[in-house]
């Protein structure tokens, strides 16, 4: 797996061609990783519309310090790191914080198909996250784990980062990482349990 | 090793980090406890699960978004007044408000602008400091203003005792302070409310008894023996010939040059030289206190002419 979140190579371009102000440079970098940021903020707020929000803060406040990033890290590492930082700022300040997580919505109140387990031949681990349904009842589940613990989990588990570079994000020891992890993943396992 | 022990270990046995003596260990167990196999395969599923969810596509509106939030940030800031001017639901009530105001303010002007009054000159008028005079007669003055006791307060203020109660109203309405307006021409007040801040003035009943500055003055010089009564004598003299007298006919007795030695009457036009030929029966008339041919301050109306005497005593 691409610890770095990409390649590279063309998002280093990207970069030079932006510090060099081409026109169009910005807009590139924005293709390049709109999508990771954007799933990352819509994964950690469970919402779709204040995801949307955040992650156009994070590119604008990327483009005001572009001119200072030291390239330390990767660019993508970099934009991550912002928009959790940012994610997790929205959601200590929301008031109904605790309401919007713990209720898991039932997916009959919301006239959708009640999640039904894959079939056996498309029961193959690769295959069952592809399933859509799978991917939401997996966001909620996520939704439910404590948020500074979610962003490890995000980073650890769905982009890839080294345990090494979450705790660098994170600014805490490798070891902490490692247990907040565990214990995360056990949460999850165990709201899982039903379909899994 | 006993199941929390192993549960615990679970996450680096899965990921293969764990040395190789633990994870013997776990091995071990997990061939004997079914529990902790099946907490092993479901946290498996899990990790699975996580690793396999895609990023999805982001909206298209993000990159959107982007642009016009730099595009926000990079453009200069609005003026203050821009802002203030540029919505038309500020910008035309604010247009509407300033045209009625200047319509007020020049409308208020062009009022202002309206002919003034008329004002005597300055020698004329009541409240103008006295003729220079001789040491003789302002050391009798000043004599018998020592004797005047009830009036030490007007005295003090320098004002003229007699005549301006008018002055003393307008001053306890303005704080005490004397009036600030000297050019206005001045219109003695024919009764006073002793509250001391109302001015009783009555409406006139005709053209003639309407208080008009007093732009002509005569100067009517008598013995001291005759000086007593003189005022009334004047004042009688004014009402055969049809005119009238301005205000109460002063005490006499007092000497300072003040209204009490000034009669102020209003007279018909054309009865001016008859006045003066009554007043030549009741003292000398001196060529200097005669009232000039070329007067320059007319008078305000046609039928009416003000006329200040002033008493002298030989």
């Amino acid at each position: 797996m691409d610890s770095s979140g990409g390649s590279a190579r063309p998002v280093d371009l990207l970069l030079q061609a932006f510090r060099q102000g081409k026109p169009g440079a910005f807009d590139a970098i924005v293709r390049a990783h709109q999508d990771r940021v954007y799933a990352f903020c819509a994964r950690m707020l469970s919402d779709r519309e204040e995801a949307l929000d955040i992650a156009q803060e994070v590119f604008l406040s990327a483009y005001r310090n572009l001119g200072g990033f030291r390239e330390e890290a990767s660019l993508s590492t970099w934009l991550l790191k912002i928009a959790a930082n940012r994610c997790l700022n929205r959601i200590r300040q929301r008031s109904s914080l605790a309401a919007r997580e713990i209720v898991l919505p039932d997916a009959t109140e919301r006239d959708e198909p009640p999640f039904q387990p894959p079939a056996p031949e498309e029961g193959r681990p690769d295959r069952i996250a592809e399933n859509r349904e799978m991917a939401k009842v997996l966001e909620r589940a996520l939704g439910r784990i404590d948020p500074d613990s979610r962003w490890l989990l995000l980073l650890s588990d769905v982009e890839g980062f080294t345990y090494e570079e979450v705790a660098a994000m994170a600014g805490i020891p490798v070891g902490t990482v490692k247990s907040r992890l565990h214990r995360a993943r056990m949460a999850l396992r165990k709201i899982l349990a039903p379909v899994v | 090793m006993d199941c929390e022990r192993v549960r615990n270990l679970l996450s680096e046995f899965l990921e293969g980090s764990l040395p190789e003596g633990e994870r013997t260990g776990v091995n071990a167990h997990l061939r004997e406890c079914l529990p902790c196999r099946a907490e092993k395969e479901g946290l498996g599923e899990t990790l699975l699960l996580l690793r396999g969810l895609s990023p999805g596509k982001a909206p298209a509106e993000l990159l959107d978004g982007v642009r016009r939030r730099i595009a926000r940030e990079e453009a200069p800031p609005t003026p203050f007044w821009k802002k203030l001017f540029l919505p038309a639901h500020i910008k035309i009530p604010l247009e509407a408000a300033a045209a009625v105001l200047l319509f007020l303010l020049v409308y208020g002007s062009q009022k202002e602008e309206l002919p003034k009054p008329f004002s005597p000159p300055p020698a004329a008028r009541m409240d103008a400091a006295p003729p220079v005079e001789g040491g003789k007669a302002k050391a009798e003055r000043q004599a018998e203003n020592a004797k005047e006791s009830g009036k030490p307060a007007e005295k003090k203020a320098g004002r003229a005792p007699g005549a301006p109660r008018a002055h003393a109203a307008k001053e306890a309405v303005s704080g005490g302070r004397p009036a600030a307006q000297p050019s206005l021409p001045v219109v003695p007040a024919q009764r006073v409310s002793t509250a001391g801040e109302r001015i009783e003035s009555p409406a006139p009943s005709s053209m003639l008894l309407r208080p008009v500055p007093f732009g002509r003055e005569v100067t009517i010089e008598v013995a001291a023996e005759d000086r007593p009564g003189l005022e009334d004598r004047i004042a009688a003299a004014a009402l055969r010939i049809g005119g009238n007298l301005q205000g109460e006919p002063a005490k006499p007795g007092i000497a300072s040059e003040s209204a009490a030695d000034i009669v102020l009457v209003h007279l018909p036009a054309g009865s001016v030289k008859l006045f003066l030929v009554e007043l030549s029966k009741l003292g000398t008339l001196p060529q200097e206190g005669r009232p000039g041919g070329s007067d320059p301050s007319p008078d305000p109306s046609p039928e009416a002419v003000a006329y200040a005497v002033r008493i002298r005593v030989r």
